[in-house]
């Protein structure tokens, strides 16, 4: 992808503004090479990700398990939504695909979205799915 | 005229062709995290699905041919058509495409294998 991304530049800003748009890729390398490197982490353990909640490290977010939303739309108190239990530091690429699946229609969630499914269903249920989403992209052991 | 008359006028081959290309155009909304526009495409993919369902025999099995498909969306979207269809096959597909860790198609996959074990997810 790098090397595809050198020649378009060539093509299209000439060999001088190639070197500008070579140091400012080189800029954005720099500043996204966190979220790039996180994204290669292997599986770690519930305790493992809870370590470093709070503690703003590039290239990771803060995830919750049972989403912030769910508080609102369930009645589940802020203590749990917020509680060390459900508060995981995650890669932040990893954060982003979870949250698309979130929302995306599923089929073997009988064609609603994990989020529709779990409209209404108790905290149990949503930290199941929780875990599942975890676990298949990677993040949980 | 609407999507589905259109869609009956369409041969399976055409509709092969049409599945294919929105599977793409969801893989690469996804990639851009376009999640409105790919959760559109799912929604339009699911109508090919059902108008191939309803032909005679059933010719969701016309999908199978784009297992192993260089786009990862194409395989999973295609393996979960032919559920109902080919278990057999269709099942060692998702194994395939889990196995890849290409997210975020890989977790769907495994996530899939995982509610059809639990009987959580039952194919029609």
């Amino acid at each position: 992808m790098a090397k595809a991304i050198a020649r378009q530049l060539l093509r299209r800003a000439g060999p001088i503004g190639a070197v500008v748009t070579a140091i400012e890729a080189g800029h954005w390398l720099y500043t996204e090479y966190p979220s790039i490197r996180s994204y290669l982490d292997e599986p770690k353990t519930l305790d493992e990700l809870q370590q470093h909640v709070g503690g703003r490290r590039l290239g990771y977010d803060d995830h919750h398990i049972v989403e912030q939303g769910a508080g609102s739309r369930e009645g589940f108190p802020s203590s749990a939504i917020d509680g060390v239990d459900n508060v995981i530091s995650v890669p932040r690429h990893k954060h982003h695909e979870i949250t698309g699946w979130y929302t995306r229609p599923n089929t073997s969630f009988g064609g609603q979205a994990p989020r529709d499914y779990l409209r209404g269903r108790d905290w149990s249920d949503h930290v199941r799915v929780g875990h599942q989403a975890l676990r298949k992209f990677g993040v949980l052991k | 005229m609407t999507q589905r008359t259109n869609l009956k006028a369409l041969s399976d081959t055409e509709i092969v062709r049409l599945f294919e290309q929105l599977c793409v155009e969801q893989y690469d909304a996804m990639e851009g995290d376009e999640n409105a526009r790919a959760n559109r495409l799912v929604r339009r993919i699911w109508t090919l699905e059902a108008e191939l369902k309803s032909r005679p025999g059933d010719q969701r099995r016309v999908l199978l041919k784009l297992f192993g498909h260089p786009n990862m969306q194409v395989r999973l979207s295609a393996a979960w058509a032919n559920l109902a269809v080919d278990y057999v096959a269709a099942r060692r597909e998702l194994q395939d495409i889990a196995d890849s860790k290409w997210y975020p198609q890989a977790a769907d996959a495994g996530i899939t294998l995982e509610n059809l074990d639990s009987g959580f997810y039952r194919p029609t």
